[in-house]
């Protein structure tokens, strides 16, 4: 199992548009470490600076031991599934699994057992002799898989390897491809803009903005403190209802509703005093009718616009007089198009056209102006 | 200099030695000969003697005062403006005609390109034959018909038009391969969309899908027509030698004559010098609306 | 279009293209005295021969030197066909894979020549072999044509066509630059490759002028270049002869369209994805 370590790396193109500002990033060995961002966030130009398909204008790459910053991709002892599988249309798929083999000039007969075996673990045995025009999108994703890691690399790069399959397969492949990584412990870099699939997969995620680590943490992490509005906006079915408040004296005030400081966890109490305006975010999941909460909490009154049934959750969009004016510029550091709906997701089916709302105080989160959070927040170290 | 730079320029160095075949001969074969002819064009060499004198513009003075030399350039414009739309646009139906399925297909593919394979001189005399006033075919099957004959290659009024004919049979088949290949690349699904938003008749699915598709192929084919039918020469040369009355005299032909037969190097390269000027200006007009399809593919 | 209509089209288009070779063809099976019997009045031998004979062909044989003229147009074709297709086969690979300083020159440039018919540079081009010392032998007939802009432009754009993920996947599973060339992208670009080979070798039999300054011995000529000499403009010709030679050194070239074409029309790599 080998470890990743990427040191101030940068990319750049044209004279003056940085891809990648200087990144640091360390995958532990055997970790998977998915790089999520919308697209043009530069995940997919590291990926290649890793695989050594494109040049750094600076910085350095360590895999293991050894120092692959100037090494040829060839020589990288690394294996990489790309988005549109890349397989050899001219070979079969048994030629494709036994590419790198043939590359590393091992003997006819260890190839036939290895690929029979590769074969084997991904179900691939009765696909062997077809070509790859002939196979279905999900086939050609574990022929892409296959290629991978019949020649037991010390990393693996995915580059949004489930973009091209319908979304029942893509659930079912994620599930195979983690076990697989599991089964391996081989060291992974993943690559998607999916946030479902990068929650879902990760040991830790990455969340990147042109060029930019916005935080580093497992999921769960980064979903419950999110440093900044881009990453609690990312993370999530819907992103939080953003509002802006104010502190006043000892409360913090949003539109009519407001709520004692005392109420608040110690760190965010402190890191709060003193300030004025701020955004909060309440993710649409957390709300809850103000008859099932035990305590005063801070309340939103609001009308009914309309529903969204999802199975057997609702998201009930609503209007508030707290619902913030501050659309454009939430939008702009959210880096998506936020409206000034707001939206709660809950389970019960029946609901009146007014709705009452409060939220648990430590669910609340906090952020300045420039959308960083407030508060203790669970981003690592880079 | 560091490492990494060091990896960019090991790129930069394979790449060149890879071009470095191409670039080599590029540079010997077309680079050199063409600023040789642009040297020679200004001096009053003749092969065979010792002496060779600065003769500064006079080739060309003498060029422009020559209307043998207008009329080679009408002739080669005339013909090359008839080959190169003829024979690109059969080509172009013919591939069309055939590109719908059938057993036959291979048959016509053949059969059309059977002009291409056929050496052009070999079917000048041909074509002689088939022409020929008094037992040639075509007349044969005109006096059939109860017209008058007609002298093809004998007649100045009708001499360059016979040799154009010649010319677009030549050209049309393997224009008409290249049409193949394209049409073979466009994607089907672009007919089902085209048929969606409205197309339908084949005229429709023609300028619509067909037409815009094929850009860069018509770009190559014109291109590739263009260049074989400015060099027209085995007819006259073999066949007219210029005649009738200067009405089958092409530049290629005149080339010839002053270089290899009077041996007016210098006469010949002012000739060469003012046909690149013309073919590049057609080179420029056709990069700019082709080249330009090019980028936006 | 109805469909009789089309298919009626199509044959009649076809035969106009194929006529004259034919005619080629049933004139080579005359004799020289029959070659004009028929003139007069149109009648079905006006088109075929009214007594077949091979006389002609054997006349053609007897020609001292056609058989080595002919091996020399086969000959130069394959070397021509394969020198042009390697040559641009390089070329095309830097042009669209690699960068390196002056490649958008040499492209630029590369698309210029182009437009450059070589025979009208034939002269220079002549002094270029001469001060080579190449006039009167193969190579110096060979040398200014084993290199085409065509091919190069041909070639780098169905390079263009295959994926660079395609490069890249083999890089990663170990391929060095030629075995990337040679397993990744040369089995994808097959059929421009072929379309290339074949181009060249056709276009050798379009040669005359050239060959006609370039080479001045008679067993290093080419056959085309020899038949033209076969017309006599002040005797009369023997147009059998002609024809039976004219026919003769179209064959091979037909043989390795025939064998060949299929490939013409063929489309170009398609990635393992979508």
């Amino acid at each position: 199992m080998h470890k990743l370590v990427l040191r101030s790396v940068t990319k750049s193109y044209a004279a003056g548009s940085a891809v990648l500002k200087p990144f640091d990033l360390v995958a532990q060995a055997g970790e998977l470490v998915v790089l999520v961002g919308p697209s043009g966030c530069g995940k997919s130009t590291l990926l290649k600076l890793i695989a050594g398909l494109e040049k750094l204008d600076d910085g350095q790459i360590l895999l293991g031991e050894r120092d692959i910053t100037n090494v040829e991709p060839r020589h990288r002892r690394i294996a990489m599934v790309f988005q549109n599988y890349a397989l050899y249309p001219h070979l079969s798929v048994r030629e494709n699994l036994a590419y790198p083999l043939r590359r590393q000039k091992l003997r006819a007969a260890d190839i036939v057992l290895k690929v029979s075996a590769v074969a084997r673990q991904l179900r691939l045995d009765e696909l062997l002799d077809r070509r790859p025009s002939q196979l279905s999108g999900g086939q050609k994703q574990r022929v892409a898989m296959g290629r991978a890691i019949i020649r037991e690399p010390d990393l693996f790069l995915l580059d949004e390897p489930l973009s091209n399959l319908d979304a029942a397969l893509r659930t079912h492949v994620r599930g195979e491809i983690r076990d697989l990584q599991r089964r391996l412990g081989t060291t992974m870099i993943y690559v998607t803009h999916d946030q479902v699939e990068a929650q879902t997969l990760a040991d830790r995620l990455v969340i990147m903005r042109n060029g930019e680590v916005q935080q580093v943490g497992p999921p769960q992490e980064i979903y419950e403190r999110p440093a900044n509005i881009f990453a609690a906006a990312f993370l999530g079915t819907a992103p939080p209802n953003f509002l802006a408040g104010r502190i006043v004296d000892d409360r913090v005030e949003i539109g009519q509703a407001s709520l004692p400081l005392a109420d608040l966890p110690g760190e965010c109490r402190t890191a709060l005093a003193g300030r004025e305006q701020i955004y909060v975010g309440l993710r649409p999941e957390m709300l809850r009718p103000t008859c099932d909460l035990d305590r005063d909490h801070f309340v939103l009154r609001g009308k009914v616009i309309r529903r969204e049934i999802v199975g057997n959750s609702q998201n009930v969009h609503f209007r508030s007089e707290a619902g913030s004016a501050d659309a454009a510029k939430l939008s702009a550091l959210a880096g998506r198009h936020l409206s000034d709906e707001l939206v709660w997701t809950t389970e019960r089916a029946g609901t009146d056209d007014a709705v009452e709302l409060g939220i648990r105080p430590e669910s609340i989160l906090f952020f300045d102006t420039d959308g960083v959070a407030i508060g203790a927040h669970g981003s690592d170290a880079l | 200099m560091t490492p990494l730079s060091a990896q960019k320029r090991a790129e930069a160095r394979v790449g060149l030695m890879l071009a470095a075949p191409a670039i080599l001969l590029l540079v010997l074969l077309v680079v050199l000969p063409v600023l040789a002819t642009a040297g020679f064009s200004l001096t009053d060499y003749r092969l065979g003697t010792q002496a060779i004198g600065f003769a500064g513009f006079d080739n060309y003075a003498a060029l422009w005062n020559d209307p043998r030399f207008w009329q080679s350039v009408a002739n080669t414009a005339t013909y090359t403006l008839i080959v190169v739309p003829g024979s690109v646009g059969l080509g172009l139906g013919a591939a069309l005609l055939i590109e719908s399925r059938g057993w036959l297909k291979p048959f016509y593919r053949v059969a059309y390109f059977l002009p291409v394979a056929s050496t052009f001189i070999a079917m000048a005399i041909v074509w002689e034959f088939l022409m020929n006033p008094s037992v040639g075919l075509f007349n044969q099957i005109l006096a059939a018909l109860g017209l008058p004959s007609v002298n093809f290659l004998g007649n100045p009024q009708t001499a360059l038009y016979s040799m154009a004919a010649i010319g677009i049979w030549e050209l049309t088949g393997f224009n008409m391969v290249l049409f193949m290949a394209g049409l073979s690349a466009i994607p089907r699904d672009l007919y089902d969309a085209s048929a969606v938003d409205g197309a339908e008749s084949g005229w429709d699915r023609f300028r619509m899908v067909t037409w815009p598709m094929l850009g860069p192929t018509t770009f190559f084919v014109v291109i590739i027509t263009m260049i074989r039918a400015v060099r027209v020469f085995e007819v006259a040369a073999v066949i007219t030698q210029g005649r009738p009355e200067g009405a089958t005299e092409v530049l290629l032909y005149s080339i010839y004559v002053q270089a290899f037969q009077y041996f007016n190097i210098g006469y010949a390269a002012a000739l060469i010098v003012v046909f690149l000027a013309v073919t590049a200006l057609i080179a420029l007009a056709q990069a700019r609306f082709g080249g330009q399809r090019e980028a936006n593919r | 279009m109805k469909r009789p209509l089309r298919f009626m089209l199509r044959l009649v288009l076809a035969a106009l293209f194929v006529a004259p070779i034919l005619l080629a063809l049933a004139a080579s099976f005359r004799d020289n005295s029959d070659m004009y019997r028929y003139a007069g009045s149109l009648s079905l031998w006006t088109f075929l021969p009214a007594e077949p004979g091979i006389d002609a062909y054997r006349r053609a044989f007897t020609l001292p030197l056609l058989q080595t003229q002919l091996f020399n147009t086969v000959l130069l074709g394959f070397v021509m066909a394969t020198g042009t297709t390697v040559s641009s086969l390089l070329a095309g690979y830097a042009l669209s894979r690699f960068r390196f300083r002056g490649r958008q020159a040499l492209f630029l440039l590369m698309l210029f020549t182009l437009f450059i018919p070589v025979d009208v540079i034939l002269p220079p081009l002549f002094f270029v072999v001469r001060d080579l010392g190449l006039i009167d032998s193969f190579w110096g007939l060979a040398l200014p044509f084993i290199f085409s802009p065509i091919g190069v432009y041909l070639i780098r754009q169905a390079i263009e066509e295959v994926p660079r993920e395609l490069d890249h996947a083999a890089s990663l599973d170990g391929a060095g630059l030629w075995e990337v060339l040679r397993t990744a992208i040369l089995p994808n670009i097959r059929g421009a490759l072929i379309a290339c080979w074949l181009m060249h070798f056709v276009f050798v039999w379009e040669w005359y002028l050239w060959p006609l300054t370039a080479m001045r011995s008679d067993d290093g000529q080419l056959a085309q270049v020899a038949i033209a000499s076969l017309i006599d403009p002040l005797r009369s010709t023997d147009y059998a002869l002609v024809f039976a030679a004219a026919i003769l050194t179209i064959l091979p070239a037909f043989v390795v369209f025939a064998i060949l074409q299929r490939f013409l029309t063929s489309s170009q790599a398609t990635t393992g994805g979508k």
